[in-house]
């Protein structure tokens, strides 16, 4: 069933280790024959996992926010229980434009899922439950007593009202640790209307307005191609849920209660925009690729496509001006002639920097990403073309760590994924499984936890239940 | 090219890569007002400068008047395009801040060796 | 809570404003006290790891070269705001703002590496330390003798996170990085901007999100490791953090769709390529008209969600279009590339002349979700971030009255917190110094004469 064995990736194979450490010093090599042996990704298979025995609820559903939370965990060794309404996630239904196409299906029943949601599924089980029933209500109850961990994302005071919140659940299960996640919160006046979803976070937490061109530049406040919000929101939830569970074991015997959003984690890293605004008055603005603390510090268009550089002080800035003035001694002129420019900070005003790069672009322009890398790096300046999906994944850095790799799944055959970036010498992240149909897992779940038979399974998936 | 000296008045106009990388039409130079026609494609110049067609135009985001080795930075507002501004009162230099926006004591200006000594909090309320 | 409140009277959001407002936040324990944490690290990666450790109340000890400190003390926006001093030796310079927000609540000694002393004292404060984050280029360290290896030797228990952009080992190895490189290398650049058919060009994520996100990635690695050493093993470990791998672990279906389909994902402006109506509009009036500054003279921008059904009916009736319905009623009609081109425009239209703000009244009063675009005011004001103190201004012990970021996440019983925004370059040489190393007055002053903290 379905269309599983297919997969573009790799294109060339990855390099070996005496490739890519050809001609490096002696010195080199044997601290990388070291860092590889603790740290490349082929021997995670074999180590510890750093969250063995946790169990985790996932009941969040209809948003990416909980899924990244609960990936963070589950492939750092939790055991993860995606909880979805009988007739599932309804993010299993997303596919880009709609196309159906693109749909993965699993070799047992061929059922269609979303490439944005299989992504997230993994080493989750699934079980359904359908927490508008009392009675799947009750049964939440008795998994939460088997939990370390419950996530969920319903509209503020939801399962309070239910009688499955943190005050209820609390008293079942001291030692829980149960985390909302959203996009504003769930107290407020403006707390989460049910149904919110990113970017609402990214809207509201000044990063849109920030993001895109200037308006001298054409430009308009520009969301994040991605759920971004999600995937930050996601991973301070992931943050305070292990802090929850180091401070249960080391100090209080008992869970907490916590709440994550998107927004509010994004507001935590939006750099100096608060201190700013607060100091002045100063409202920030968008700076397109440039950087407003920077200069040299962008992205810029080259022959074929984008650009980045940096070198912000004066060693690398000179080499920068160095490189362009073996093609175009005039252009080097201009910039170090210019007086004005001679100081870290007199190269930060706005006009100091359109001058700048105007001046870069004008050498980037007879030079492809690749040309110039390679020419810059002659003087030991960092920089690196603007990669589309394809370029990273057959970026030969990057497939030689694994950074992107291919499971060959028992349901979902070859898929490639970004592998999880915490890489460790004993508790390395890992993936096992990508994904699971939904229910997939309610004939292990439910007799392993709560000693339902066969005939109990059947019977609360008649009512409705499961 | 990018970097565009006016014939008429010796300004130097810059066409900056992410108004001008592809563009067709004119530009308005910085100095002295005069419109060209360029034609911009990938960055690279095909058409240009040369006289104006119609009377629309872009302005460039920098210009400046060069002597030797002597750069003037000539970008009188209305010259050039506008900077992107966190402010009315836009300076782009360090500024010295000691009351914050709500007019509270801020750290915001140079100190003295001897400011330094019994507190900075101390020297700045005196 | 106290045990005789009956919970089943208190209002939900009530109880949810004081188990986590921030009335109470400093009385409540540190989830992290008496832990130690050594931060090497310039720029934001490596310094924003050790800084979440410090918001859950670990003693973060941030190690900068002496008397002038790290980069990034050097950046501001527009060269326009310092705070001082940068330090007891440099009381006319300051540290700019791009220095804030990754290193609340740390002590702040200076130390060079490159000389001896300083090599020791490095290897007497890492035998004390929980965790250590570094970011100096691959093996660096270990040619100095204190990387991971040496470290080890003095405390197995030590965690040592090592946080870069394009990872320790492989053939990129020597690559320096900066978040924008991440970016750019990772993926997600290419697919967020406008489509270049609209006149668009990639865009960076404005803020510096490869490091600050990476150092959260980072952190979230070095708290498992903890969690394990503490109840499982007893022991430290190495953790490698590459920023471009972050960045690539966040591309939802783009691998899988290249992997299988061999598409190349793109990118799709304000719009999404799942949901549909699902994106940001303009709102032809500004919502300041009258302010003298640039950024609140603007158009006003506002998301609309309306991708179900029922929602975009809403929408078509609120809009007094509901001929729109009778070719996009559906999720499949509103979702192709050409319904979204048709309908964002047609919404542009309704919106061309209304504040943001006017847009939002209307769409809330008939149920249908949106999200004004704040600007960077909008936020700092704004009474819903002030009241859960996600934005808040603080007495900073060095520089006074600063709005500052609050903590990354609320916790019920060890809630984060910001205690101050960072300090002056080797503020903390005498606290630490003598605390630890029982350094006396004379040998500290010795010490900061030969430039060695």
């Amino acid at each position: 069933m379905g269309d599983n064995g297919k997969c573009l990736w790799p294109l060339s194979p990855a390099a070996t280790f005496d490739e890519v450490y050809k001609g490096a010093p002696e010195r080199e090599i044997e601290y990388n024959r070291f860092l590889e042996s603790v740290m490349h990704p082929r021997e995670s298979g074999k180590k510890p996992e750093a969250l063995d025995g946790i169990r985790v609820l996932d009941c969040s559903t209809g948003a990416i926010i909980g899924h990244w939370a609960s990936s963070m965990l589950s492939e750092l060794g939790a055991e993860t229980i995606q909880i979805e309404p009988p007739e599932g996630d309804e993010l299993r239904k997303l596919t880009p434009f709609g196309r159906k196409d693109w749909y993965f299906k699993d070799k047992e029943r061929g059922e269609e899922i979303g490439m944005h949601f299989l992504h997230e599924m993994r080493n989750k089980q699934s079980i359904t439950l359908n927490l508008e029933t009392e009675k799947g209500r009750t049964i939440l109850k008795k998994l939460a007593a088997k939990a370390d961990v419950l996530i969920e994302n319903a509209p503020p005071g939801q399962f309070d009202a239910w009688g499955i919140g943190y005050r209820q659940l609390s008293k079942i299960n001291p030692r829980l640790v149960y985390c909302w996640v959203g996009q504003k919160g769930q107290w407020g006046p403006d707390k989460d209307r049910p149904g919110e979803l990113e970017p609402t976070a990214q809207c509201a937490c000044g990063f849109t307005h920030g993001t895109g061109f200037p308006k001298s530049f054409g430009g308009i406040p520009t969301r994040s191609g991605l759920w971004m919000c999600d995937h930050v929101g996601g991973t301070t939830a992931a943050m305070g849920i292990i802090t929850a569970l180091i401070y249960r074991e080391q100090v209080s015997r008992k869970g907490q209660f916590i709440e994550a959003t998107g927004a509010e984690a994004i507001i935590r890293i939006l750099d100096y925009n608060w201190a700013w605004y607060g100091m002045d008055g100063s409202i920030r603005p968008r700076y397109g690729n440039w950087d407003l603390a920077i200069n040299i510090y962008a992205v810029n268009p080259v022959a074929d496509g984008y650009l980045m550089v940096g070198g912000g002080h004066d060693r690398l800035w000179y080499r920068i001006w160095k490189t362009v003035g073996k093609d175009r001694p005039d252009l080097e002129e201009l910039i170090v002639l210019d007086k004005s420019l001679r100081v870290v900070t007199g190269r930060l005003p706005h006009y100091a920097q359109v001058k700048t790069y105007t001046t870069l672009c004008e050498w980037g322009k007879d030079n492809t990403r690749q040309e110039a890398e390679d020419k810059l790096l002659e003087e030991e300046v960092a920089s690196g073309g603007v990669l589309y999906i394809d370029e990273v994944a057959e970026y030969p850095h990057f497939k030689y760590r694994g950074h992107v790799a291919v499971i060959d799944d028992a349901l979902y055959g070859k898929v490639l994924y970004g592998t999880n970036p915490i890489f460790a010498e004993k508790t390395p992240a890992r993936l096992k499984w990508i994904g699971r149909p939904v229910g997939y897992d309610n004939r292990d779940v439910y007799p392993r936890l709560l000693g339902y038979t066969k005939k109990d399974l059947s019977s609360l998936s008649k009512e409705g239940v499961i | 090219m990018s970097i565009l000296t006016c014939e008429k008045c010796g300004i130097t106009n810059y066409l900056d890569p992410y108004t001008f990388w592809d563009y067709e039409g004119n530009f308005k130079c910085a100095g002295c007002g005069e419109l060209y026609y360029v034609k911009k494609v990938n960055g690279q110049l095909k058409e240009g400068p040369s006289e104006a067609r119609g009377t629309e135009f872009r302005q460039p985001g920098y210009a400046e008047k060069r002597e030797g080795n002597n750069f003037t930075p000539m970008n009188e507002a209305g010259k050039v395009s506008p900077p992107a501004k966190a402010r009315a009162d836009f300076q782009g230099k360090p500024i010295d801040m000691e009351k914050n926006v709500r007019g509270n004591l801020v750290a915001g200006r140079p100190l003295k060796p001897e400011e330094l000594k019994g507190g900075i909090w101390k020297k700045i309320l005196e | 809570m106290s045990n005789n409140v009956d919970y089943g009277k208190q209002s939900f959001e009530k109880y949810c404003e004081e188990t986590f407002g921030i009335k109470n936040v400093f009385e409540k324990p540190e989830a992290f006290k008496g832990y130690r944490v050594l931060s090497c690290t310039q720029y934001i990666l490596g310094p924003a790891a050790a800084s979440y450790f410090a918001e859950l109340g670990a003693e973060v000890i941030k190690i900068e070269l002496p008397k002038a400190g790290e980069p990034m003390r050097h950046t501001t926006p527009f060269n326009e705001p310092f705070l001082y001093p940068l330090s007891r030796w440099y009381p006319d310079k300051g540290t700019g703002l791009g220095f804030f927000g990754a290193n609340p609540n740390e002590y702040f000694v200076g130390l060079d590496f490159h000389k001896e002393e300083g090599k020791e004292i490095m290897r007497a404060l890492a035998a004390k330390s929980d965790l250590m984050v570094e970011n100096y280029r691959p093996g660096t360290f270990d040619r100095w003798g204190i990387g991971y290896r040496q470290l080890k030797e003095v405390n197995p228990r030590l965690i040592y996170l090592w946080e870069g952009g394009f990872g320790g080992f492989g053939p990129g190895r020597s690559r320096a990085s900066y978040d924008i490189l991440g970016q750019s290398q990772g993926g997600n650049f290419s697919i967020t901007g406008q489509p270049a058919d609209m006149h668009g060009h990639p865009s960076k994520h404005t803020i510096w999100l490869a490091d600050y996100w990476g150092g959260m990635m980072g952190a979230t690695g070095a708290l498992a490791a903890i969690y394990w050493r503490n109840n499982k093993s007893g022991q430290g470990q190495m953790i490698e953090y590459s920023q471009v791998h972050g960045v690539q672990r966040q591309l939802e279906y783009a691998l899988p769709l290249w992997g299988k389909f061999g598409v190349v994902r793109q990118r799709w402006g304000n719009w999404d390529t799942e949901l549909s109506i699902h994106g940001i509009v303009m709102c032809g009036k500004s919502s300041y008209p009258d302010s003298d500054n640039p950024q609140e003279q603007e158009e006003g921008f506002i998301l609309i969600s309306a991708y179900k059904d029922a929602d975009f009916a809403r929408l078509a009736e609120v809009m007094n279009r509901t001929d729109l319905l009778d070719n996009y009623a559906t999720h499949e009609a509103r979702i192709t590339p050409e319904a979204q081109k048709y309908l964002y425009a047609e919404i542009e239209k309704w919106t061309a002349d209304k504040t943001k703000e006017e847009v939002a009244e209307i769409l809330h009063s008939h149920g249908i979700n949106c999200q004004p675009v704040y600007n960077s005011k909008e936020v700092a004001t704004n009474p819903h971030w002030q009241k859960r103190g996600a934005i808040t201004w603080i007495d900073d012990p060095s520089f006074g009255d600063v709005l500052t970021q609050g903590a990354f996440v609320h916790m019920s019983d060890t809630p984060p917190r910001i205690k101050w925004a960072f300090k002056p370059v080797g503020a903390d040489n005498h606290y630490i110094y003598q605390k630890l190393l029982g350094f006396d007055d004379g040998k500290i002053t010795d010490y900061e004469n030969r430039g060695i903290i």
